[in-house]
């Protein structure tokens, strides 16, 4: 099937974004499945760098102002209609989901986010993404052209394979800025702490119990070498900021380890560890569900098994820089 | 000048209180989940509160107006936002299965809106069931309106300007925008939304709940873009081990000596 691609270059993410669809389409479509890319941009100076990241047959560059889906969209509506393809495909960030809703509404097409896999040769072609805030799996069928879907976010990651670029062409839709319903005041980046690459992460939950027992927590998994990451609640308590959100509305990590203390194992949180090579769970319950997802779980107290940990890693740190 | 605010809101089950054993799909692939406590869609309480908040800052008045589409399990919920001093409470009624159906939702929402002209409409970016993170989006391409997404705050700015805190890829974003528009609310913290008091909830007990057929015309149920052919609950499961000891301490230790240390060295 024919498809197009659309990332975003105007983020920080976009490599992740670029490897993830690479990784996708190969996949699900095959890496000799013809496609075009289309790379919206703001920093002039990245221009090559971000050609690069796509190779595809034809290749499009739209310069904009900053990232704006209302000039996104009537670019790729346009676009969309003087040389249609009959796949839309978007990464799996919140421009990417936002993106492919909006660009079917526009284009009468089916949209669906967070896709896992497509099965593009079936008629009508089917998707499969989890649903029941990701307790199931579900099995969809695309009803209209064109379809246009954004991946789930966190799956594997490749480089895109050497393609011949036939055809590049450029675009500056930047004008286009003034005339918006609105005018951008601050943008601060968010300071992700690496939980992404992180190989090791330390995840707490609503029953570490307060926000100075969660500051302590991360200064452990500091001390650890762990990267820190929180459950919903955490967060929307304020007791960690945001950034550090794992799950489905936050981040997908992929480590060889992951504790997690006081978290009782949600589907919409493990989606953010289920990657991990080892889990081990600190829960006072013995039945919460993170106990069976786990490799290893404690049913005690996550304080005094932490400390105990802590104790433990501390003198064999000891030991070992005694006896080099 | 007056502002209508329109808060759209799910009432969905509280899936987490499934036991994993617990998950009965049927043969037309509906689940049953009439035995687990209802909530707020956690996107929706905050768009919820968020509205009420708004309310209280601006300096002119704001009519809030709650609106959920579906049965009668949103009945106590929409009382609620009364004695929280919403002006009106609409449930929309069907009975149709809308899981997979944004476009349905969204077509009731806009028809709404069409008789009862709004300047601002919040709701939360996704909810739990179907999972379709597309329902405040279709609203906004239907009602040809601009749409902020990811939003975590919103506040008035001088006569017709609105500041809205939101999400992006890469950070956080502040920006000001003229309405109409439609506020997708994702990950706002701290907004949980307020308990009324006794008093509040007796002041307003004869309020009636506004219910009106939801105008999902034949051809738009039709229109749902995707159509479910498969549902099937993820086994997640691993090992499991339970450490044991008699106390954490000894916990610890077992936990550390039979797998942390290795873990930790194959790092
Ligand atoms: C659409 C949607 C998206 C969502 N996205 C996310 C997401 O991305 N990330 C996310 O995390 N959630 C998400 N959620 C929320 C999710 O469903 C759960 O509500 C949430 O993950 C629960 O967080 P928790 O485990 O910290 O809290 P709880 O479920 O309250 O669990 C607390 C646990 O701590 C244990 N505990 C208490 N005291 C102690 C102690 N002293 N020592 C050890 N253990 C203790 C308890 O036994 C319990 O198991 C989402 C929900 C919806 C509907």
């Amino acid at each position: 099937m024919n498809y197009t691609v659309v990332l975003n270059g105007c983020s920080r993410t976009v490599q992740s974004q670029a490897e993830e669809l690479a990784a996708f389409i190969e996949t699900n479509l095959g890496a000799a499945a013809p496609g075009r890319c289309i790379i919206f941009y703001s920093a002039p100076e990245k221009k090559d760098e971000l050609a690069a990241l796509f190779p595809a047959e034809y290749l499009l560059l739209v310069r904009v102002e900053r990232y704006q889906p209302e000039f996104f969209l009537s670019a790729l509506a346009r676009l969309a209609q003087d040389n249609p393809t009959p796949l839309y495909l978007f990464p799996g960030g919140y421009s990417g989901s936002e993106l492919a809703v909006r660009l079917a509404c526009r284009l009468g097409g089916s949209s669906l986010t967070a896709v896992q896999k497509l099965e593009a040769a079936q008629e009508p072609p089917v998707c499969c993404k989890t649903v029941y805030s990701g307790y199931l799996q579900a099995r969809l069928e695309l009803r209209r052209k064109p379809y246009c879907l954004s991946i789930a976010r966190g799956g594997a990651g490749q480089r895109r394979r050497a393609v011949k670029v036939r055809e590049m062409a450029e675009l500056d839709m930047r004008g286009a800025a003034e005339a918006s319903f609105c005018r951008e005041l601050e943008f601060k980046e968010a300071g992700g702490g690496g939980l992404e690459q992180a190989s090791f992460i330390m995840a707490a939950g609503r029953g570490v119990g307060s926000k100075e027992k969660t500051e302590k927590f991360k200064q452990a998994a500091a001390e650890l070498g762990a990267a820190f990451g929180v459950s919903r609640p955490v967060a929307m308590n304020a007791w960690a900021p945001l950034s550090a959100l794992i799950g489905a509305s936050g981040v997908i990590s992929r480590p060889r380890l992951c504790i997690a203390a006081g978290v009782s194992g949600a589907a919409a949180f493990y989606a953010g560890i289920e990657k991990s090579k080892h889990i081990v769970a600190l829960n006072i319950d013995e039945f919460a569900p993170l106990v069976q997802t786990a490799d290893v779980a404690v049913i005690d107290d996550y304080e005094a098994v932490l400390e105990e940990l802590l104790r433990l890693i501390r003198q064999e740190r000891e030991l070992k820089a005694k006896g080099e | 000048m007056i502002m209508d605010v329109l808060v759209c809101f799910k009432v969905v089950p509280d899936l987490d209180q499934l036991p994993p054993g617990g998950w009965e799909i049927d043969s037309a692939l509906r689940v049953e989940t009439g035995f687990v406590k209802t909530m707020l869609n956690p996107y929706d309480e905050s768009a919820l509160e968020l509205a009420l908040r708004f309310a209280e800052s601006a300096p002119f008045p704001v009519k809030l107006t709650a609106l959920t589409v579906g049965g009668r399990e949103a009945e106590s919920y929409l009382k609620t936002l009364y004695a929280l001093r919403f002006d009106r409470a609409v449930r929309l009624e069907s009975d149709a299965d809308l899981r997979f159906s944004p476009e349905s939702v969204a077509a009731a929402i806009c028809a709404f809106v069409r008789h009862n002209p709004q300047d601002l409409i919040i709701m939360g970016r996704q909810s739990g069931v179907g999972d379709n993170a597309a329902t405040p989006l279709i609203t906004a391409e239907m009602l040809d309106w601009p749409c902020i997404s990811q939003v975590t705050g919103i506040k008035i700015r001088g006569e017709d300007w609105l500041e809205l805190g939101s999400m992006v890829d890469d950070g956080f974003l502040r920006q000001l925008a003229r309405p109409p528009l439609v506020a997708a609310v994702g990950n706002a913290p701290h907004a949980y939304l307020r308990v009324p008091t006794l008093k509040e909830r007796l002041a307003c007990r004869d309020k009636k709940v506004e219910v009106i057929e939801a105008a999902i015309p034949a051809s738009e149920k039709k229109a749902a873009g995707c159509a479910l052919a498969g549902l099937a609950v993820i086994d997640r499961r691993r090992a499991g081990v339970k450490i044991e000891g008699a106390n954490p301490q000894e916990k610890a230790r077992r936990l550390y000596q039979e797998y942390l240390k290795g873990w930790l060295a194959e790092l």
